[in-house]
């Protein structure tokens, strides 16, 4: 009875994870820029989603429970700073061997100044930009205000604004720091 | 490039995130990781408590108040400079171990790899893995395995370092002592709570109801554990304790002297800590990305106040202040330290790591107004003393670690 039900519960989460690792491996690559980082990320995102999963009543919530869970984890394993520094030794292969040939440079310009942003105004900036949560959807993902999500993501955009002339594009002053 | 940076970045994102390739986790790694990841949880929540207290449970608390003398409450010093005072020598307002003056030893006992550090002296344990330590009033006791190998146990030491007895215990039992400190308690593989009193050539075995896994003492209130109650007035403990069903679900359980075992009916997902005076502190909500927790008087069924902005940690000695962490953390450990009034709720004192990264292995009373936390940044562990008068200071220097393997356990005022 009891292992019938435990077996119900591996395939269930096995079938969920299997769709939903790619999506999970992109952001978590946005949020961490290394490709070794993201997948220990994601092993470890699913591996808390799975001790979780009996917990999680309404599986319509489940994307978002792990899009947290990943977040919050990036943020406890930057935390490690001097792992970190052990990280970067990958990271610097893993950039240059990704071409950008469909604009001349530009985007890799720009992904390196995100790569610069400190790691909350970074989170933002995935989740708004990339997922294209909203600013409460984003709040809630990292447990913040609002507000913070406002202030964070204008920070990361004048960042970035004073950072596009030096990487030789300028990109339209005329738009507003939030949507 | 003309277009609006939103634009431009969310394509930029985009087309970064399609150069990712799938590397295919398989759902065995998954479980695997599953696996380990729970293992670290128990070891924490056990480091956590370590050590003494009739009020300590990983993340615990205690709270005063409820009626008892507040007149014993301890002075709590606003911690916001006077006009004209030097504020130069103040110590950096977040949690770091850089920049700390050295301080006096921990006032409390502590265990360093096979070493326990008591008073000005040291004792070398035949132990490996010593993980928890408490001190009562001429004994000390400590968790470990034996030197030549087997199962888990608890060593009780006279003041001569002698064994005095050893019993099996779960790898990852917590220490709790009554408010006297004349009595320990753990949890024996088995699940049976196990007191012991000075006196006593065995422990007394509590009794035990139910099945399930990971059990843990959070608290030990009562004095003469020894002593029939039936036959000496006043006489008899009880141990508070936690249990885990199949599916993780929680059961809190008392067990006493009397021979009594009951489910406990208080407010409270799991419980957390039960002070000296029987007020306790629980999750409310415990979840993998938040928590949730709140305080409920002495036999009672109602929440007196809750937060998720904290997770209660530990009431102080006299029950008047509790220590809490932020709400949610994990993998590394706790990077908040807070101070709150126990009975108001009132935030007195917190530090954080947003500018060391610094993280806590765990943290407990060293007396009703300091905090130690065994603290790591940097390839670094220290043990640091906060003072809710805001001060702070290193109780051990830095010494070179891993992250995951903090070396100094604390022990506790109960």
């Amino acid at each position: 009875m009891a292992s019938s039900r435990a077996s119900a519960k591996d395939a269930e989460f096995a079938a969920w994870m299997t769709a939903r690792q790619p999506s999970l491996l992109r952001t978590a690559y946005l949020l961490s820029g290394d490709h070794h980082t993201a997948e220990d990320l994601v092993q470890t995102t699913l591996a808390k989603v799975y001790l979780s999963w009996d917990k999680v009543q309404r599986r319509e919530v489940i994307d978002g429970y792990a899009r947290r869970i990943l977040v919050n984890e990036n943020n406890s394993m930057w935390r490690r700073a001097w792992k970190k520094r052990e990280f970067s030794s990958d990271e610097i292969p893993d950039r240059t061997t990704v071409s950008d040939t469909y604009d001349e440079g530009h985007s890799q310009a720009l992904w390196q100044f995100v790569q610069t942003l400190p790691r909350r105004q970074r989170a933002v900036v995935v989740l708004r930009y990339y997922e294209e949560l909203s600013e409460a959807e984003t709040a809630e993902v990292l447990g913040v205000s609002v507000g913070t999500v406002k202030s964070q993501a204008s920070r990361a955009l004048a960042t970035l604004r004073a950072a596009a002339p030096a990487a030789g594009f300028t990109p339209d002053h005329s738009g507003q720091e939030e949507r | 490039m003309n277009e609006n940076l939103h634009d431009e970045l969310g394509r930029t994102l985009r087309q970064r995130a399609d150069s990712v390739s799938d590397a295919p986790i398989s759902f065995e790694a998954v479980r695997g990781t599953a696996g380990r990841i729970r293992n670290r949880r128990r070891a924490m929540v056990a480091g956590a408590v370590l050590a003494v207290g009739a009020a300590i449970a990983v993340p615990t608390a205690v709270m005063s108040g409820f009626g008892e003398d507040r007149g014993s409450t301890p002075v709590v010093t606003d911690p916001t400079p006077t006009p004209g005072e030097d504020t130069t020598a103040r110590t950096p307002q977040g949690l770091t171990i850089r920049g700390l003056e050295q301080g006096d030893a921990p006032g409390t006992a502590w265990l360093e790899g096979s070493e326990l550090h008591v008073g000005s002296g040291t004792v070398d344990l035949d132990i490996r893995e010593p993980r928890a330590v408490a001190v009562l009033d001429g004994a000390w006791v400590v968790t470990g395995v034996p030197a030549s190998g087997g199962d888990a146990a608890v060593y009780v030491l006279d003041s001569g370092s002698r064994e005095v007895l050893h019993q099996e215990a779960t790898h990852h039992t917590r220490l709790v002592t009554n408010e006297a400190r004349t009595a320990v308690a753990w949890m024996a593989q088995d699940g049976t709570p196990r007191v012991w009193q000075d006196g006593l050539a065995v422990p007394l075995d509590h009794p035990v109801s139910g099945s399930g896994s990971n059990h843990q003492a959070l608290a030990l209130t009562g004095e003469r554990c020894d002593a029939d109650a039936e036959t000496v007035e006043g006489a008899g403990c009880t141990v508070f304790f936690t249990q885990e069903g199949p599916r993780g679900e929680v059961t809190n359980w008392t067990s006493s002297t009397h021979g009594i075992v009951d489910e406990w009916t208080g407010p409270f997902e799991r419980l957390i800590d039960v002070s000296g005076n029987r007020v306790s502190a629980g999750f409310t909500e415990l979840a993998d990305d938040h928590t949730c927790s709140g305080v409920s008087g002495p036999d009672d069924a109602s929440i007196t106040w809750s937060t998720c902005d904290h997770q209660l940690a530990e009431f102080s000695p006299d029950g008047s202040l509790l220590l809490a962490h932020e709400s949610y953390f994990d993998g590394l450990g706790p990077g908040t330290i807070t101070v709150l009034d126990a009975r108001t709720q009132e935030e007195l004192l917190s530090r954080n790591n947003h500018e060391s990264h610094a993280f806590i292995s765990h943290a407990v009373w060293e007396d009703e107004s300091h905090v130690l936390a065994s603290v790591f940044q940097e390839g670094e562990w220290a043990v640091v003393r906060i003072g809710v008068d805001g001060s702070m200071e290193l109780a051990v220097a830095p010494q070179k670690g891993e992250d995951l393997d903090a070396p100094f356990f604390l022990s506790a005022q109960p």
